[in-house]
């Protein structure tokens, strides 16, 4: 009895001393974050008092430095596949380091979430209104921000300490650009301009299928389906059993069409019939409408839906839950994705340099035209939260990146730890126009038109790294870019390879041949859209799932437009009209 | 055993789950004061504007919410009567064994998948009934087509109560097995000696022994009645099965943590509490009119 009962108050004295000591730990974080935020409070009023002395530098000059040091808060994205040098982590690198010695700014992670997480812990950040000092968020995340009035302005701070490069990168957004990140002419984030030819997926094809059945690159949706076909039915590969699939499509969460940029998405077979779902367009009679209306959208839903049923189509077409899958391991002929697709094949190519993925402007239109619907001018936003003292920090923290990240990859730096895992605010902040003008002056190179010195690298910041590495891998001849005229042996061609094949490969056929482009009237969030969107969005999504995967008839497209334009549909294109007028 | 002093540890054992339970299930309460607002998380619940029963209204018009509460009713049943006779059936086939050596195995090997979450479980089961997958390439050993069975609405039901079945029944069967062992031997062994087969003595022994067990799991289950599995859902769905597979938590989610409408979110998610509260209270007083079960 007496020793039941010891050991009972041991248990429990145990019991309870853990779960103090859980409590107690989330206490000790939870004070430690107190004291942080306190310090930051202290350090930034300290700021305050010595800022007569600092004005002259901080405050005015893009790499001015802090007299007294000044702390951020930020929160962090994190690749769950990045590795780091012995000693070093996210909360204590390089990059870190350099930032304190060029400008005497901390950086303090509030919170690490892995990348695959970020949008999620980033909503509920902006849900609780516990925000880091500054953060890198997303167009719906960017408008309910401006919608909570969480954010400062910062139209001077970026004037005075913005460099002229990223300054120039701005303006090559134009008018459009700055219409979305301004209110009422007050600047609210930093956008990392979209580089226009991201919005355009074309087709890529294994070259090297297509020789080997001696087809010819398809041009039309016709010919595209006889391509798949042949890619379905005549084994391809050569392995001698029927395991080779045409048309690889969306994953389970991606999107048969979308705005801009849509890996593996089938934009350019809707964009060939004149379909433009998602995007808000005048009709023939001038009226606002929506692409996925559009009788146009049905048309090219019909033929998806007949593709699929002959087995052209990935059969697990949006029920796969990654679409690279069948791409990497060699099983697809077909998918269409911007010109960054490029990465998308790298190490499956190093690995088969048999695998010749090649890209083209493919299916054309009825009048042989190719077609691309537009992004809006940006999808990245680095915002400053109303409780951030310094919210000049931001253009100095993108300087720096934007100075230095050349010479980060000459000095070996980046191959150590990449800049995007983890340099904080990382975007790719380049001009519009990047990779049309890589294209150009890469191709010229190798032309031998123009040498490297007669280049001006001041606003290219990869480009004297692609014309070093692009000489190195490119093997004879010059103006064919198949991949087996790449030399994949050398030591630059891993961390090199994926950038120039979707540059020389990827880009290619949106220079050589042109295209048409289709931008949308609106890109923002009209009033009614923040309280039915996601509805709208669901039942499109559903309809247009169920007709391509043929669970349901081409005619119940009749009925979705009915109710897309009952359920506030036709609300929304009111205010989209007027606001597009 | 019953002094006083003895009891108090209880109560002392009992702490830290209360803590836990006014941590986390009480203070958030006031939150569900949001679903009366136009939330605005820099306002917080004290400040937003107050709408009334506005996102409710809006909720009502929605044309997909009826058939949101009717998915998640019928997967969340499905999986309730599955949960409780599989086990069942596997509990009482196991206890029937002869060579009793081959029960434990089973049960550790039946008992696995319980542990694995659905983020894992759930690319192996998409993997397993792939167009290309081991049950697929099983079916065309008899000339059968291929069967696209994430990709077909008519099938999600039965595939996600199959598998979430799949996952846990050995994990119940545990419940039943110590239930089994309960009952007194001595009663089967006399009506093994007036003759009863069995059959006979696992339906006049057997079953009325582990009676108050069955009905005890069914009551406590009764509270997971709108609840049809939000982990499985999401890494299991896509938009072609929105209309039999789309549930209120996968809404919710969509709604709250996609397009951040907080408010619609949470009145969304206080009616299905309200719903559930109900059906639970309804749930008790039929397992006590018709079992004579009382919890309390």
């Amino acid at each position: 009895m007496k020793l039941r009962k010891i050991t009972a108050t041991v248990l429990t004295l145990a019991m309870i001393i853990i779960s103090l000591a859980a409590c107690g730990k989330e206490n000790n974080t939870d004070s430690k974050n107190t004291t942080a935020a306190n310090a930051g409070t202290e350090d930034s009023t300290k700021d305050d008092g010595a800022a007569p002395a600092a004005t002259d530098t901080a405050l005015t000059d893009p790499f001015g430095k802090y007299a007294d040091p000044v702390t951020i808060h930020l929160g962090a994205g994190l690749n769950p596949n990045a590795t780091f040098p012995e000693g070093e982590s996210i909360e204590k690198n390089d990059y870190l380091d350099m930032i304190k010695d060029t400008f005497n700014i901390d950086i303090t992670y509030d919170w690490v979430a892995s990348t695959t997480d970020l949008e999620q812990k980033v909503n509920m950040c902006i849900a609780s209104n516990t925000l880091p000092d500054i953060m890198n968020v997303n167009a719906t995340q960017y408008r309910a921000m401006l919608k909570y009035d969480q954010l400062q302005p910062i139209t001077k701070a970026f004037d005075s300490n913005a460099s002229d490069l990223l300054k120039s990168f701005v303006s090559s957004g134009g008018d459009a650009l700055k219409d979305l990140i301004s209110v009422d002419g007050e600047m609210m984030a930093i956008p990392a301009p979209e580089l226009t030819s991201s919005s355009v997926n074309t087709m890529w094809i294994r070259q090297d299928w297509l020789d080997a059945l001696g087809l010819e690159v398809p041009k039309t949706v016709e010919d595209l389906e006889k391509v798949a076909e042949s890619f379905v039915t005549k084994d391809p590969d050569g392995n001698g059993v029927a395991d080779t699939i045409g048309i690889v499509g969306a994953s389970n969460t991606g999107f048969l069409a979308n705005v801009g940029q849509n890996q593996f998405g089938f934009d350019a077979i809707f964009a060939s019939y004149g379909s433009f779902p998602r995007y808000w367009l005048k009709d023939g009679s001038g009226n606002v409408t929506y692409g996925s209306i559009a009788p146009e959208t049905k048309e090219a839903l019909a033929k998806l839906a007949d593709m699929y049923k002959k087995g052209l189509i990935d059969p697990e077409l949006l029920v796969r839950s990654d679409s690279s899958e069948p791409v990497l391991a060699g099983k697809a002929g077909i998918f269409f994705g911007p010109w960054w697709s490029g990465y998308t094949v790298q190490n499956s190519v190093l690995e088969n340099p048999t695998f010749d993925w090649q890209a083209y402007e493919v299916p054309l239109n009825s009048e042989g035209k190719f077609v691309s619907g537009m992004s809006a001018p940006t999808n990245q936003y680095i915002v400053v939260t109303k409780n951030c003292k310094n919210p000049e920090a931001a253009a100095k923290i993108i300087n720096l990146l934007l100075r230095d990240e050349e010479s980060w990859i000459a000095s070996g730096l980046k191959a150590k730890l990449n800049p995007s895992d983890v340099y904080p605010l990382f975007n790719v902040y380049d001009n519009a126009n990047e990779i049309e003008v890589s294209y150009d002056y890469l191709k010229k190179y190798m032309n031998g038109d123009i040498t490297m010195d007669s280049v001006d690298f001041s606003t290219h910041k990869l480009l004297k790294n692609d014309m070093e590495v692009i000489k190195k891998l490119k093997k004879e001849p010059y103006d064919n870019y198949s991949i087996k005229n790449w030399d994949l042996t050398k030591e630059e061609a891993p961390a090199n390879i994926g950038r120039l094949i979707s540059i020389m490969v990827g880009a290619r056929p949106l220079m050589e041949d042109g295209y048409d482009r289709v931008y949308s009237l609106y890109y923002g969030q009209t009033d009614t859209m923040a309280s039915k969107w996601s509805n709208l969005e669901k039942l499109q999504e559903e309809t247009f799932a169920k007709i391509v995967l043929g669970q349901a008839s081409i005619d119940s497209f009749d009925t979705f437009t009915k109710n897309w334009l009952a359920q506030g549909g036709q609300d929304i294109i009111n205010e989209v009209a007027e606001v597009a007028k | 055993m019953h002094n006083k002093k003895f009891v108090k540890h209880y109560y002392l054992m009992m702490l830290p789950g209360f803590v836990w339970l006014i941590m986390f299930s009480i203070v958030p309460m006031f939150g569900v004061v949001m679903a009366f607002q136009d939330f605005n998380p820099v306002q917080g619940i004290f400040k937003s504007k107050f709408v009334g029963l506005d996102n409710f209204r809006y909720m009502f018009i929605m044309s997909d919410i009826k058939q949101v509460f009717i998915n998640t009713l019928v997967i969340a049943i499905g999986k309730i009567i599955g949960n409780l006779v599989v086990p069942l059936a596997f509990a009482l086939l196991l206890s029937e064994l002869r060579w009793k050596r081959f029960g434990r195995p089973i049960q550790t090997i039946v008992y696995l998948p319980y542990f694995l979450s659905w983020v894992i479980l759930g690319s192996i089961v998409l993997n397993i009934f792939a167009y290309t997958g081991p049950i697929n390439e099983f079916l065309s050993m008899f000339g059968l087509k291929p069967i696209k069975f994430f990709g077909r609405a008519d099938l999600f039901r039965p595939l996600i109560i199959g598998t979430d079945v799949w996952k846990s029944f050995g994990y119940n069967a545990v419940i039943y097995l110590a239930a089994l062992l309960g009952i007194d031997p001595t009663l089967h062994e006399a009506a093994a000696v007036d003759g009863a087969g069995r059959f006979r003595r696992l339906l006049h022994i057997t079953l009325p022994g582990i009676k108050s067990t069955i009905v005890l799991l069914a009551i406590l289950s009764l509270g997971n009645i709108l609840n049809a599995g939000f982990e499985q859902i999401f890494n299991l769905y896509n938009p072609v099965v929105y209309s039999t597979g789309d549930i209120i938590d996968t809404w919710v989610y969509r709604a709250g943590l996609v397009d951040l409408q907080f408010s619609l979110a949470t009145a969304v998610g206080l009616l299905k509490s309200g719903v559930s509260l109900i059906l639970i209270a309804l749930g008790y007083w039929l397992a006590d009119k018709f079992a004579g079960y009382k919890i309390f």
